[in-house]
Order: C-alpha cells, then sequence, then structure tokens
C-alpha cells in the first residue's frame, strides 16, 4: 500500500479503528467495561443518535446540513406518545407525517430557493421546537404512552439488546445500499462533490437534495417515536442539542463536512466511539458527564485536522 | 468524408448576443458538418467562448438561427443540448473529483443487478474496458481525483462520447495533457470523425490544429474574421487573422516605421542629441511622414503633451487632456510640434535623455530630467505636483523610481547597462511553463508577446508567487524572493496588476479612496494604526497625477469607467512604490481615449526608472510600448526581439515559427 491508499483507509476507518483501539484499552483498565451488560447499554443508548446521525450522513455527503434533526427527534417523541392513544399505527405514522413534511419543506426551500441549508434548518430547529412547545403546553404536559403494543417497540429486547438496536442495524444496512448500490445514492456523492458538474451529467439535482432532507427528518422522527416508546412518554427536555452530536458523529466517522464522501460504516463507528467515550468516562468515576462532552470535542477537532491532512496527503500524490 | 456540400449538424447563421455593453458575438455564422473537425480559434475576448456556449445551451442567441439536424433548434440547458446529443468538453475537468473513476464514467446508466441494484463488478468492468479504449489503463475504483489531469480528461472524454453524441465540443482538452496523451487524444479525434460525428475543437496550439482539423473558423471581436479549410491557409495567415493584422499592412507599416527609427544609443549625450535631432526631423519632415507614426514621434508627441497638460495645471477633463496627444499621434501640425519642442528643448539638457534606448527618448528626458529642463511644459507640471512617481520629482526621496531615473540613468547611460531590477530564471510548472528566464531593468518596458495560453500571464503570475512553480526562483534587485508569496514580492517592490480586474482587482464595494490605500496601508501609518491624514494625501496625490475621473475619493470605485478602474488599481500598486510593475493587459476593455492615457502612463513610469513588464494582446501596444519583447509559446520562451526586431511582423513570425513536437 502506497502512501495515497493508506492515508484513504485511514480517512474512510479511521473511526472504527480508533474505536476498536479504545474498546481494548477499555478492557484492559477496567473490569467492568468489557461486560455484556455495559456492552448493550452502550450500543443501546447509541442507536437513536444512530438513526439521526444515517440520515444526516446522506445530508452532509450532499453537500448541506441539517439542524432541526434535534427538534425533530423531541417532536417526533412527543407526537409519538400522543398518538398512541389512538394505536399503534397512529403513534408511529403521526410522527414520521409530521417530520417528513417538515423535512420535505426544508428541502424544498433549499433545493428550490438556493438559499444556505444551514440558515433554512436553523429556522426548522426554531420552529419545530416552537410546535412541541405549543403542543405540550411548554413542556407542562408529558404525554404518556398508552398502547402497550407500541412500548413493546422500544422496550422489548431479544438477546439482551432492544428492538430500536436491530431497527438501527436494519435502517444502517438499507442505507448503505441506497448510497453505494442505487442511483439515487450515486446522485447524492456528485451533488456534494460538485453540484455543476453532477447537473451537467444529467444528476436531478434538486429532486436529490429534497429527497435527502426528506429522509433525514423522516429518520429524525422515527428516532423520536422509539426513543417514547422506549421512556413510555414523550419527553421534552431530550434531544437539545442532538443534532449537534449528530453531525459530530458523522464527521468523526470519515465524512467530510464539505460534502461528496464519507459512508454509513464510519458514521456508525462514529457513534458508537462517542458512546464509548462516555461509558469510559463514566468508568473512571471521578469525571463527570459534562467531561464527555470535553473529550468528544477535543476528538472532534483531532479528527477534522486529521481529515485535513489526509485529504492533502491524498491530493498530493 | 470532407465534403462541404454535405448538411451541416450544427449550424449557427448570422448569431448575435448582447451582454450589458458589449457585442459579444455579433452575426456570426458557423457550419459544423459530420466527419469533420473544426478548428475554432480567436484571441481572448474574440467571441469563442460565447459561441461554444451558445451550442451547448448555457446561453440563448439574441438574433440569429442556430439550427441542428436541419431544424432551427434552441436549448434550454447544458442538459437539453447533451440530450440532443451534443457533448461537451470542457477545459476544466467537469466531473465529481472525489467519486471513483468508474461511477464518474457511468454515472447516470450504471449496470444493475437483481432488485435494480447497482452491480459494481460489472461496473468496474465495463468502466476498464471502456477507458482501455482511450489508452487510460487505471485503477477504476480510484478517486477520480487521484489520477493525473490527462486521464481525467479522457474520462471526461470518454463519458461526453459514449452518451451517443452526434457533436462534441472540445474546449482547450489539450491544456493539461502530456504529449502521448495528446497523441490519444488526436486518435479518438480521428475515429469520432471517421465515425461520421462532427467535432468543434477550440485549442490556441497551431501545431495540433494543423494536425487534426479540416477546417478552421477565425473570430476576431466577436465577429467572423475567416472560415474555410486548414490546409489552405498557412501559419503566418492565420495568426495575422487572429490577432487582426493585415500581413501585407504590416510589412509595410512595420517597415517604415522601423528601419529608420530605432536606434539603441550606445553612449549618453551625443545619442541623446541625435534621437532628440531625429525626432524633431520627423516632424519637421514632409507630410508622408508625419501621417506614418512612429514610435519616437508618438512616444515624444504623447509624452510632451501629457506634460504639458500637466504643466497648464487644471484641466480636469482627462479625455480632453488625451485628445490632442491622440491628434499628434496622427500628425496634425501644431500640437506635434508642441510634443516635439517639449523633447528638443530637454534632450540637450542631459546625459539621461538616453534612459531609455528608444527613440521616444526625446520626451522622455523632458520628464525624467524635470530640474534642468525646469522651463519645459513637462518640467513644470513634475514640479507643481511636487510628488507622486509620476512627476519624477525630485522632492520627494521616497520615490526610488525617479530618483533611479534622475541619477541612475546619468551614471550608465543606457539601459542594458544597468542590473535587471527582476530577474526571473528557469520558471516552471509542469503543462503551463518551462524554464522561462525574464529580466526586468529599471526604466525597461519588457513585452511579453505569444498568443493566449501561451503562459503569458502565468509568467507574471509565477514572478509575484501567485503560481505554484515546480523549480525556478525570482531575484528582486538580486536577493531571491521566498517561493509563493506574493505579499513578499509586493515588499520587494515588484506588483502585479491583474489581467481581470473585476475578479482579481477592484474591490467593488469599496470607494475609490479605499481601493488605492488598500496595498499600502501597512506603510501608512504607525504600529497598525493607519493614519487617516497620510492616506488621504496619497490618495489626493494620485487621483491627480493618474487623473482619475471620480466624484469624490468616496465613491465606490464600482460606479467608474473601466480605464478609471484600471487607473485605481494603477494608484493602489504604485502607492506601494514598487520598482517593478507587471501589468497584465493593462488597456483591455477600456475606451480608447482611458487606452491612450494608460499606455502613457506607462511611458511614463518607465522613464522614471520603473521596471515594468507588459503583457498585451494589442500587437500594436506591444510594440509601441516595449523595448523588448519576448516572445511566448506553449510555456516556453521562443525568441527575444529587441531593437529593429521588435516589430508586428516578428512577433508573428515567431509564433508562426515551426515547434519541435
Amino acid at each position: 500500500m502506497n502512501r495515497e491508499q493508506v492515508s484513504r483507509v485511514l480517512q474512510q476507518h479511521g473511526a472504527l479503528m480508533v474505536l476498536g483501539v479504545l474498546v481494548i484499552v477499555g478492557s484492559l483498565a477496567f473490569d467492568s467495561f468489557a461486560t455484556p451488560g455495559n456492552a448493550a447499554s452502550v450500543v443501546v443508548s447509541s442507536s437513536f443518535l444512530a438513526i439521526i446521525a444515517i440520515g444526516m450522513t446522506f445530508v452532509i455527503i450532499s453537500g448541506g446540513i441539517d439542524l432541526s434533526v434535534g427538534s425533530l427527534f423531541v417532536l417526533g417523541g412527543v407526537l409519538a406518545a400522543y398518538g398512541s392513544q389512538y394505536g399503534l399505527a397512529v403513534a408511529l405514522l403521526l410522527p414520521l407525517a409530521v417530520c417528513g413534511a417538515v423535512g420535505l419543506l426544508q428541502g424544498l426551500v433549499i433545493a428550490r430557493t438556493g438559499m444556505a441549508p444551514f440558515i433554512v434548518t436553523l429556522a426548522g430547529l426554531l420552529g419545530v421546537r416552537g410546535l412541541m412547545l405549543a403542543i405540550s403546553d411548554e413542556g407542562a404536559t408529558t404525554y404518556l404512552v398508552k398502547d402497550p403494543a407500541f412500548a413493546v417497540l422500544g422496550q422489548g429486547a431479544v438477546f439482551g439488546l432492544s428492538y430500536p438496536v436491530y431497527v438501527t442495524a436494519a435502517l444502517a444496512v438499507a442505507a448503505m445500499v441506497l448510497l453505494q448500490r442505487t442511483g439515487f445514492g450515486q446522485n447524492v456523492y456528485a451533488v456534494g462533490g460538485n453540484e455543476q458538474a453532477a447537473a451537467l451529467m444529467g444528476v436531478p439535482v434538486a429532486r436529490t437534495k429534497v429527497y435527502v432532507y426528506v429522509m433525514s427528518g423522516l429518520l429524525a422522527g422515527l428516532a423520536g417515536a422509539l426513543n417514547a416508546a422506549r421512556l413510555s412518554s414523550g419527553v421534552t427536555i431530550l434531544g437539545i442539542g442532538l443534532e449537534l452530536d449528530a453531525i459530530a458523529a458523522v464527521v468523526i466517522g470519515g465524512t467530510l463536512l464539505t460534502g461528496g464522501a464519507g459512508g454509513i460504516t464510519g458514521t456508525v463507528a462514529g457513534v458508537l466511539l462517542l458512546g464509548v467515550i462516555q461509558s469510559l468516562i463514566n468508568q473512571v468515576g471521578s469525571l463527570t458527564s459534562a467531561f464527555q462532552q470535553v473529550v468528544s470535542g477535543v476528538f472532534l477537532a483531532l479528527v477534522v485536522v486529521a481529515q485535513r491532512l489526509l485529504s492533502k496527503a491524498q491530493r498530493l500524490t | 468524408m470532407r465534403r462541404t456540400d454535405v448538411e451541416p449538424m450544427l449550424e449557427a447563421r448570422g448569431i448575435s448576443k448582447r451582454f450589458p455593453g458589449v457585442l459579444a458575438l455579433d452575426g456570426v455564422s458557423l457550419a459544423l458538418r459530420p466527419g469533420e473537425v473544426h478548428a475554432l480559434v480567436g484571441e481572448n475576448g474574440a467571441g469563442k467562448s460565447t459561441l461554444i456556449k451558445v451550442f451547448t445551451g448555457v446561453y440563448r442567441p439574441d438574433g440569429g438561427e442556430l439550427r441542428y439536424r436541419g431544424a432551427p433548434a434552441a436549448f434550454a440547458t447544458p442538459m437539453d443540448a447533451q440530450r440532443a446529443g451534443i457533448s461537451t468538453i470542457y477545459q476544466e475537468v467537469n466531473l465529481v473529483p472525489m467519486m471513483s473513476v468508474a461511477r464518474n464514467l457511468l454515472l447516470g446508466r450504471e449496470p444493475r443487478g437483481r432488485l435494480g441494484v447497482i452491480d459494481t463488478a460489472a461496473m468496474y468492468e465495463e468502466a476498464s474496458r471502456v477507458l482501455a479504449g482511450y489508452g487510460v489503463a487505471a485503477d477504476v475504483r480510484r478517486p477520480l481525483r487521484t489520477l493525473g489531469v490527462g486521464a481525467q480528461q479522457m474520462v471526461a472524454l470518454a463519458r461526453a462520447v459514449s452518451v451517443e453524441a452526434r457533436v462534441v465540443v472540445m474546449d482547450e482538452p489539450t491544456s493539461s495533457l502530456e504529449p502521448r496523451e495528446v497523441e490519444t487524444l488526436f486518435g479518438v479525434i480521428r475515429r469520432l470523425r471517421d465515425a461520421g460525428i462532427a467535432v468543434l475543437y477550440v485549442s490556441h496550439r497551431l501545431d495540433e490544429l494543423y494536425q487534426v482539423c479540416d477546417q478552421v473558423t477565425v473570430l476576431r471581436d466577436g465577429r467572423l474574421a475567416h472560415t474555410g479549410r486548414l490546409a489552405e491557409l498557412d501559419r503566418l495567415r492565420l495568426i495575422s487573422l487572429m490577432l487582426g493584422r493585415d500581413l501585407s499592412d504590416v510589412r509595410t507599416r512595420g517597415l517604415t516605421r522601423f528601419s529608420r527609427i530605432r536606434h539603441r544609443p550606445t553612449d549618453g549625450a551625443a545619442a541623446a542629441a541625435r534621437v532628440g535631432a531625429q525626432g524633431l526631423g520627423i516632424h519637421r519632415g514632409d507630410a508622408p511622414e508625419a501621417n506614418t507614426p512612429t514610435p519616437s514621434g508618438g512616444a515624444s508627441s504623447r509624452g510632451g503633451t501629457l506634460g504639458a497638460v500637466d504643466g497648464g495645471g487644471e484641466r480636469d477633463d482627462a479625455v480632453s487632456a488625451v485628445a490632442p496627444a491622440r491628434v499628434a499621434l496622427g500628425g496634425e501640425p501644431g500640437e506635434g510640434a508642441a510634443g516635439v519642442s517639449d523633447g528638443t528643448v530637454v534632450a540637450p539638457g542631459g546625459g539621461a535623455a538616453a534612459a531609455r534606448p528608444r527613440g521616444g527618448v526625446s520626451t522622455e528626458a523632458g520628464v525624467a530630467v524635470a530640474s534642468p529642463g525646469g522651463e519645459a511644459g513637462g518640467g513644470a507640471g513634475a514640479g507643481e505636483h511636487g510628488a507622486g512617481p509620476l512627476g519624477g520629482a525630485s522632492t520627494d526621496a521616497s520615490t526610488t523610481g525617479a530618483v533611479e531615473a534622475g541619477g541612475g540613468a546619468a551614471e550608465h547611460g543606457a539601459v542594458e547597462g544597468r542590473a535587471p531590477v527582476v530577474q526571473a530564471r528557469g520558471l516552471t510548472r509542469r503543462h503551463v511553463l518551462s524554464a522561462v528566464d525574464v529580466d526586468i531593468r529599471p526604466g525597461e518596458v519588457v513585452g511579453l508577446g505569444g498568443l493566449l495560453g501561451a503562459g503569458r500571464t502565468e509568467t507574471a503570475k509565477a514572478i509575484v508567487g501567485a503560481l505554484p512553480l515546480d523549480g525556478g526562483q525570482v531575484l528582486v534587485a538580486g536577493a531571491p524572493l521566498p517561493k509563493g508569496s506574493t505579499a513578499a514580492a509586493i515588499r520587494a517592490g515588484v506588483s502585479l496588476l491583474p489581467e481581470d480586474r473585476k475578479a482579481e482587482g477592484i474591490i467593488p464595494a469599496l470607494s475609490v479612496r479605499e481601493n488605492i490605500a488598500l496595498a499600502a496601508l501597512p506603510s501608512l501609518g504607525r504600529a497598525g494604526v493607519v493614519s487617516d491624514t497620510k492616506i488621504d494625501r496619497v490618495v489626493e496625490i494620485f487621483m491627480r497625477r493618474l487623473r482619475i475621473k471620480a466624484a469624490s475619493p468616496h465613491q465606490p470605485v464600482s460606479e467608474l469607467s473601466g480605464g478609471n478602474q484600471q487607473k485605481v488599481l494603477l494608484a493602489r500598486w504604485l502607492a506601494v512604490r514598487p520598482r517593478a510593475l507587471l501589468l497584465d493587459e493593462p488597456t483591455r476593455g477600456i475606451d480608447v481615449g482611458a487606452k491612450a492615457e494608460v499606455q502613457a502612463l506607462i511611458d511614463e513610469l518607465a522613464e522614471e526608472g520603473l521596471g515594468v513588464l507588459l503583457i498585451s494582446s494589442d500587437l500594436e501596444e506591444l510594440v509601441e510600448g516595449a523595448d523588448r519583447i519576448l516572445v511566448l509559446r506553449e510555456g516556453a520562451v521562443v525568441g527575444e526581439l529587441s531593437g529593429d526586431e521588435v516589430t508586428e511582423e516578428r512577433i508573428m513570425a515567431t509564433i508562426a515559427e515551426q515547434s519541435d513536437g
């Protein structure tokens, strides 16, 4: 392998490698780290972020950003809990419909007017949060999940792992196929890599962008609904700042914030990495969870710098 | 295969395209026939790219008709044109660099396997097979950007051709190819031709055109200059068509103009006197002579008149100030005499008259030796304004140019005796420049000649460190410049006035004052705090000296005319007191009056000891303005012309010489 290939592998799989190293180091350092229970707890708590991050991966590869997913996650949870009084179908479809519609609206505005995704989805973040507060009486009302069948979705488990983990895994595989093996996936890469060239090559640029934001909205709503099922209620205070965690996970996973390159495996590794860092810090005990954010932040900064250097190394060869 | 009676595949009939203020295409007709490679040539601004964009659906024509396959056609978007079978290969590769080679090649028509999912194995296989046909043996799984530019270009070509193209437009496809890749490309082009595809081929490399093209269309200033069989057109004729110089005209004019006048004085005062006398003689002489402007006569009357205007003081209408100069160029008796009288009064006054080796010295002396010739109009004018590089007055000691002109010229006698202020050695960048050497001496105007794409702009950029180099170095006053730092070049006294003043020069939203002061800010204050009074003084001096027409220094520079914008840029760089100024097409796109003024300014600046590198596609401007001309072709210096050799004909002949390839 030459230098260019090494740097490419590092860029694509760096998060996975660091994840492996951290797991080994953690297992050696803490007896209680490498237990099935702890592993399950990391995986389960990571799954909701992972679902959101999968959608974010598409958005970022297409050259955009979606800041509204944290708010949509919360709204999805509230709507699911509220809808559960009408049965399982409503509990699932209501959040998906509303969050998908918000994504569609954002996508249309971004694709048709050429406005910056950052601004459009920032407006989405604020607007959706307002909507959520209105539904929940400024957060005073907490809807409880009424339908036991829906609660099972979040709480039932097979082989020690709850259902959301399997849902996440299935989504990740589907997303991988979608991204790598379909025309839509190719279009997402092309739009993010060079929008002008993509247009000249016949890629439906606007449509691709709209789809990407719809997907991101749908997945955020789904994650919110599953989380409500797990907690048996639509909690309104969770999910603040979740969009930033999702972006961090995607970038740590090797997807370029400038678009055009990246993948689902990296994103999943990035999500797990954030979870493992949190878990390790909990193991240390003397450190608070606030410290976890510091470590994640430092790590993110290192990744961004490393990516810069790696892509430079690739260009020089 | 090449019959002109064949129905054209794609045809422009009297196409016009107007942009605000410019008629980019004026009734241009061009017919692309199947199985024919058609060369489209012309200098910058000739309308080539506009025509291509009309063909490929980027622009809609304002007038005329576009016909495709025998019927009127209108393409709303590039996609429409592409779907109809018109493929374009752009100079810049228009693919997605981070996607794999195979995915770029087959995007949108990837082979599908079960469930409609892309069959990657089949995709890679097909991509490898297609590319092998174009001489590209690369791992198609790798990101496109890891390939060489040539291979990328081949991928773009393969993609363009494989979508059932009937017309292929190639916009300078070889600009970044290796010779071997060029051969492959030509093979592909011949294959396309034999398959009955119409090819439009845009290039500035004459060798290539003659190798591969059947027909040629020459555009100039948005008009059709020539169209016909390429084989019936020799190189010199082609170049003269491109550059807009009629060959016979150049020959005769070139002879009358330079055979007698152009002298290279060897020693100071005697030569100066001789040249001065000659300058006078011309204007005293018979009418035909006076009607044929000579570089010396032209320069002297121009400089002289400008000086006189300055001496007269407060003429605020810059255009009217120039008008007499233009008249004098035409040999109008009264003004012409005035111009010369300036020169003759001063020329005997100082040995420094030989500041420049050219005929134009008579007036140059008038300005450069401002103090001795104090009574002369030019000298008085300079003195009155008291400062600024243009005045050449020694009152402002910080103006290096003036000091050098006054002292240095007298000491050395002739420009070529001086140590070069800029020495560029072996400037090399793959595909762009190969071992270019340039010397610029104080007080000398060095012209860079050559066709578009020959490396003129790149040479200038390389000198100031704005172009990354593979090799070579630049010495300023003997000291090497650090590589790739324009800031260091500016500090050392070398500034570039870029070709595209909108994109690389003026900052439209800022005022005239801010635009002028921008580069000089570090020198206009103390400890990083800028002194407003100092700026005001500098801005005021330059606005007056360069006769910048603006309502006030606070007017946004975007509201000024092109000529005045250019003067603002000149002022910006003069305000940092450069030792050498590189001017890339300084008069392009500005009106005639402003053009003459800028040209006169260049002359004056050189007289004051500034080293000037002049890039111009206007051969007349180059010949009149430059003391010495380096001719570039395909990134290499292929000839140096000085003295009597500085003629339009010689420049064109040097460009036309067969290159070894």
